[in-house]
Order: C-alpha cells, then structure tokens, then sequence
C-alpha cells in the first residue's frame, strides 16, 4: 500500500478529495436533517458516505482520517439497525463531519494533521456508539467554560509596546468563536482599583480554549495578523494532555512576557499586512463538475461549427467570386456568427453552479447558532438549483454568511419576546433564489423584529453621518446602515474576509456587479435583496478613449456621460477638480494624469463619463466616448499581476489589448468627500 | 442614588471623559447603570465598566443595572467577563443590527 502522499498519483488523491468534499456536503446536510426525518434510506445514505471516506482514505494512505470515520461508521451502523440515538448524537457528528474535512482541506494544501488529532473525538463518538448515548459534552452546550486535556489553548496578552490598544480583541474572539466552541476566561489580576485606572492602557488578558480538532493552520491564521498588538500563545492539545492534572495552567504573568510552553508551542509567524485566508475557504479553484448534458450540448456547439466551417471551405475553391458566390459567403459568416455566440453561451453554462453550493452551508449555521443564542428558527430554502457562474458563486458566500447571521442574531427574536408580541415560537428565515431578467436574484427575508429607523437615525446623527436637523422617512432611515461608519466592525471582516458590516456587504455585492436593496418593517420582519450578474466573465462595456489608447469601463457602473464645460470646473482647496453637474459637486479624476498618459493633443472637448462608486459619484475624464460593447474579462493578475485601478484586460476586435478600469478601486484612490451637496 | 447612562460608543474614544465621571459616581451611595444606548463596546471600555464594577463592590456600593443593549452583553461575552460585569441576566433592550 502507498502510504506518503507525496508519491500518490495526484489525480487519485484529487479524486477522492473531490469527491470527500462532496460526501461531506450531503452527509452534513443529512445530519441535519436526521432529527426530523430520520429514515432508513437516509441513514443508509449516511453510512455509505462516511464508509466511502473511510475506505477512500485507506486507499491513498491518509491515515489520520481512520479512527474517526470508523467511530462515525459505527455510530450509523447503530442507528442503522434501530438502536436510539441519544441528543447530541447528531452534534457530535457534525463535529466529526468538521473534523474530517479540516483534515482533508490540510491534505489538500500539502500537509497533513496529526495522526492522533482526532483521537479524542473519535473516542467520544465510538463511546456514543456503544453506550446509545451521547457524552455529556458537545457543540450543544456552549457555555461550558473549562479548558479540557483535548482543547486548543490561547494566551492572549497586550503586546509589550504601550499605549492603546488597536486591535479590539471582541473581533478577535468573535472570529476565533466561529472555529468552535470557543471558552474565554479573562484575567484581570492587572487591573488597578478605578482610582489609578489609566484608560490608555489594556490591562486584560486572556485565555481561550478552542476544540481540539480545530486544525492549528485555521488558528493562526486568524490570529496571524494580531503581529504585535497582542502577545499570543497557542498550546495545542497534545501539549495540554501530557501534564494534565486536571488544574488548567496558570495564565502568564500579568508584568512579565507571555508564557510560552517550552517545546510546545511558538509564537505566531509574523504577517507582513497581508489579509489572513478565510479559514474555511473554499477548496482550490481547480475543478469543477459539469452535468453531462452541458458536455453534450457543447458537443453539439461544436458539431455545427464544424458544418459552418466545411461549409465555408468549399467556397474557398477556384471560382469566380460572383453574387451567388458572395452570398452563399455572406450566409456561412452570418451562421458562424451565431454559432460562435451559442458555443459562448454553453461555455458560459460550463461555469454555471447551483447556489445550493453557498446554500448548504446555512442549514448548519442556523442550527448552531439558534442553540448558541437559545433561540428557535426556522430556514426555508427554494431555487437552490439556481445556476450562478461560479466565480460569482464563490464571492457570494461571505456577504450571505453575513445576512443570514445577522438575521439570526439581531432579526429573530428570543423565544419569549416572539410570543408576548403574538407571533409564532420559532422565527422563520427564508432563502430564495431565481433568474429574473438577464439577473439572478437572492433573498434573505425573516419574520424578526425590523429594523427600528428611528434608532437608526440617531445613531446615524450621532456619528455625524446625516446632519442633526436631517428629516428622513422610514425608508430613508434604515438605508443608512448601508453607510460607510455606520457599523462598528469593519476592520476584522477586511482581514477575516467575513463581511462585518453593512457596507461591506454591499461594497462586496456591488464589485460583483450588483446590487443590495433593504425593506424593513419594524416587528415585522425585514427582507435583503441581492441582484446579481450571471457572470463576471463576459461583461458590457463603454470603450473610452484616453490618450492613444482604449479602455473599458463596465456599463452598470456609468449613470451619465457629459461634454465637459470649463466654468462648471473647479477646485476645491486641498482637494480634487469637482464638477458641478446640475445641484451636484462630482469629484472628478483625470484617468492621462492617473495612468500617466500623455495628454491627447485637442483635449479640451473632454468627456466626462459619471460613475457610481461606494462612497459616491465620480467623475471620470476622457478623451472620446466609444462604441458599447462586450467584452471578455481577461485577469491581470493570472497573464500579469494585479494593477491597482486596473480589474482586468480584455482583446477588442482588432487586436489591441484594452484595459478594463475598476471603478470601486478609482473611487477609494479619490477618497476625497466623494460627493457634496452643492 | 446616581444613574449612570452609558454612551452608544462604550470605546475608547470615550474611556478618558468617562474615568471621571465613574471615580464621581463612587461617591454616591449607590448607582445604576443604563447601558441601553450601547451598540458598540470595545477591550477599553469594558475593562473601564469592570474597574467601576469591582470598585463599587469594594467600596460598598450597591450597583445595578436597569437595563443593557444585546451589543453590551456579546462584547461582554466574548471579553470573557459578563460574570465580573454582572449583566448576566439583566433585562436587554436595544438594536444590535450593525456589529
């Protein structure tokens, strides 16, 4: 048998990966719903998943998986044959679901977890297995607040630099609390009576436990880019099992450096400002499954080019170039015209998914987090068969993660406040998906408390985001939390990649090309509208001209085009070239001085193109507005590297390389008081 | 008895204007505390709640809350000292929508 990895035909272990994640995703989706509809046929279902996984495992020598599936086996097998399932059977499960696919996800990235990482786990489901009762502690009780031999430990202590502190760690147990079921005690033997209390200073510290089977990689990643505002130290459980005497070590010392187990644990590498990955981000893009019939339907594609292209052949011939012959011509390039642009629609239905690949992921988290905060919710689910080009898929699943949170944590209400206000026990969050128009659109709606707008509008003049004599609507009011300032946690979702915040939801949905509409009733519920593209990678465009050279900007974010005139310019001091364009400040940038281009010769009757942007209109100077048309996004950062200002590159027609400008990037690099009422 | 209204921003941005007015409300027989309007708690403002709340029992001061905003009880949660803030089972009320 094959046992190191790294001598494996990569395509066997690609393979079994794939279709692990696969496994994974259907034997979670049927845990949960093992509770309510527990069957035989879904049962079996779940036993051969895990026994594939299990076998497959063997077969390309990933040992560490082996315990653990056999315990989860056993576990189904028991159930399989009748015998009750105690509560915290399906938890203890579903961790081992987690647990097996951090395993593969390391194998994946060309490591592998320790042999004996889910020994702890593993013995707790086979005891589960044989006893028909569920251990007394799992996912299920979140409050349980000791450390265990089998847990992760995090000391976390202000760095030794003074002065204040400028990471919240609120964000970084709150990112930490989404590994697992995360316990924090905090130290306060630092504190000083209120007397001598110094507000500059942090006096906490802290020690959390995480899960053992959270892999060592998913917390350093999150807690990488703490890089010096905090001391940290992780022991992993082994480290913690070995002197175990059942009293947690002391926490390090309140004045002195951190404590660091000798031998066990390191300090955290070092990050140079670079965003930490997402931490269950999504398998490498380097496949996907495509439906037979899309095959079939592009083999056909293919077929009638092919005609067309024998068809054209046979003119080619010696001959007159007569009328006849002209348009038998004509006929072929008017038919090769159309096959080329059926072929572009089956390539494009290639890279089509379901949503249900993003939707999957929130029967869990509902279920988790309606334990974790004691409430009841429902999730209703319809169109998860909604195709969606799969880059768009992939960028979706953050900003949604977000909403359906949000609408778990802050729109659902507890149990007892749903009942005194006459509504039903469990609060109910529903999930849509479908094509409307050339768009596909996705809904998050629940039957929560609303949005209170005048709450809003306070906290909003408080921030000083609408001015104190402001009068707005209800409408008007809730919109504002889609303002920049308007939340509180934006730093962690820009290195987290987990949108915090409502702008970053909708910055997030609008550099996919969409949009993000909010209609809130207060007690009644509130519902999310996203709009998006099809795909990102064919997209309309206006060609510009600037300079000798065309660019690209992408159609849905032009609102207007206007000829410049002189005296509607001005300068705002210390600030950019502002136009007035009817009762409107519009910042403008000038894209030749921008890009560094030389200055056309006769650029006086400049154009101005008007752009939307996440922090307001912007004015984008050119030379000459060209034709419309669409083009294929070509990435900079696959053919060359990433250009600040630049998404990307397309080829026009006649060969010449355009690029295409990011409209979101050109608005932050002008980050002046973007629009101003004039 | 004094009753002390804690701002939207529990941050630091305000630990320094609100040391005083805590050290003041150790001179009152008791206090109470409103920490409705809270939709943002940072490590620096409730580290400060958690030296009024250890000073006050200290001292003898009977403290208690009216009310706290679901924003005060997660920051608290998560600072791993909603027991040393005694706010676990103080009646919520308040939006929490943006955090």
């Amino acid at each position: 048998m094959i046992s190191d990895p790294a001598t494996l035909g990569r395509q066997l272990l690609g393979t079994f990966l794939e279709e692990s994640f696969d496994g994974l995703e259907r034997l979670e989706a049927g845990l949960l719903r093992l509770d309510e509809h527990r069957s035989s046929e879904l049962i079996d279902e779940l036993f051969r998943v895990v026994h594939s996984i299990k076998g497959g495992a063997g077969a390309v020598g990933i040992v560490e998986l082996g315990a653990l599936a056999h315990a989860m086996e056993s576990v189904l097998d028991a159930l399989r044959r009748g015998e009750p399932a105690a509560a915290g059977t399906t938890s203890l499960l579903l961790r081992g679901v987690d647990a097996l696919r951090a395993s593969l996800r390391e194998r994946q990235a060309g490591r592998s977890t320790p042999a004996d990482a889910h020994a702890q786990l593993a013995a707790q489901i086979e005891h589960c297995a044989a006893r028909g009762s569920a251990p007394s502690r799992g996912p299920a009780h979140p409050d349980t607040r000791s450390p265990t031999a089998a847990a992760w430990r995090i000391d976390i202590a202000p760095g030794a630099a003074p002065g204040a502190v400028v990471i919240d760690p609120i964000k970084l147990f709150r990112t930490l609390a989404d590994l697992g079921e995360l316990a924090v005690d905090a130290e306060l033997t630092a504190l000083p009576d209120l007397a001598r209390f110094d507000p500059g200073r942090c006096y906490l510290r802290w020690r959390a436990t995480l899960p053992g089977d959270v892999p060592r990689a998913a917390i350093e990643d999150l807690l990488g880019w703490v890089d010096g505002a905090f001391d940290v130290t992780i022991v992993p459980p082994a480290a913690l099992a070995a002197p175990t005497t059942g009293e947690p070590a002391p926490l390090p010392a309140a004045t002195g450096a951190p404590a660091v187990a000798a031998g066990e644990s390191a300090p955290l590498p070092a990050l140079t400002g670079a965003p930490a990955s997402a931490v269950a981000s999504a398998p490498a893009a380097g496949s996907i499954r495509v439906a037979i019939d899309k095959i079939d339907q592009l083999m056909n594609m293919v077929g009638e080019l092919v005609i067309t292209q024998s068809m054209l052949g046979e003119l080619d011939g010696d001959g007159p170039l007569d009328t006849a012959r002209l348009a038998r011509i004509r006929e072929g390039l008017g038919q090769l015209a159309r096959n080329t642009r059926a072929l572009q629609d089956s390539v494009m239905r290639l890279r089509s998914m379901p949503i249900s690949g993003v939707f999957n992921r929130f029967p869990r988290l509902v279920r988790e987090l309606g334990i974790r905060l004691g409430k009841e919710v429902v999730l209703e689910i319809t169109g998860q068969s909604t195709e969606l080009d799969k880059t768009v898929l992939e960028k979706l699943g953050d900003p949604l993660t977000h909403l359906v949170r949000n609408s778990i944590d802050h729109g659902i209400e507890p149990v007892a406040d749903r009942l005194a206000a006459g509504k039903s026990r469990a609060g109910t969050i529903r999930l849509t998906a479908e094509h409307r128009g050339g768009d596909v659109v996705v809904e998050i709606s629940d039957d929560g408390r609303g949005l209170d707008p005048e709450r809003i509008a306070t906290i909003a003049r408080q921030r000083g985001l609408i001015a104190p004599d402001a009068v707005l609507d209800d409408r008007a009011a809730t919109q504002l939390v889609f303002l920049p300032g308007f939340s509180t946690a934006r730093e962690v979702s820009e290195i987290s990649g987990r949108g915090v915040g409502m702008d970053v939801v909708r910055r997030h949905v609008e550099e996919l090309g969409g949009e993000i509409a909010l209609d809130s009733r207060r007690g009644h519920g509130t519902r999310i509208t996203l709009r998006l593209p099809l795909t990102l990678a064919i997209i309309d465009g206006q060609l510009v001209r600037i300079g000798d050279r065309q660019f690209v900007i992408p159609l849905l974010s032009i609102i207007e085009s206007v000829a410049v005139e002189a005296p509607r310019v001005s300068q705002l001091a210390g600030a950019c070239e502002v136009y007035r364009l009817r009762d409107q400040l519009i910042p403008m940038i000038d894209l030749a001085g921008l890009l560094g281009m030389p200055r056309a010769p006769g650029a006086d009757n400049r154009v101005m193109v008007v752009v939307a942007t996440d922090t307001g209109q912007l004015g984008l100077m050119v030379d000459e507005l060209m034709a419309q048309q669409q083009v294929v996004v070509k990435s900079l950062e696959t053919n060359y590297q990433r250009v600040p200002g630049l998404s990307g590159a397309t080829i026009l027609g006649d060969g010449q390389v355009a690029f295409i400008l990011d409209v979101i990037a050109l608005g932050q690099t002008a980050r002046a008081p973007l629009s101003i009422a004039a | 008895m004094l009753a002390l209204v804690l701002p939207t921003d529990l941050d630091q941005s305000v630990v320094a204007e609100l040391h005083p007015r805590f050290l003041e409300a150790l001179a009152e027989p008791a206090i109470t505390i409103d920490g409705s309007s809270v939709q943002h708690a940072d490590v620096a403002g409730v580290q400060l709640l958690c030296a009024l709340v250890i000073a006050a029992e200290r001292r003898g001061i009977p403290l208690v809350w009216s009310v706290v905003s679901p924003a005060l009880v997660t920051a608290a949660r998560l600072l791993g000292v909603e027991h040393v803030v005694r706010i676990a089972g103080v009646r919520q009320d308040g939006l929490e929508w943006f955090d």
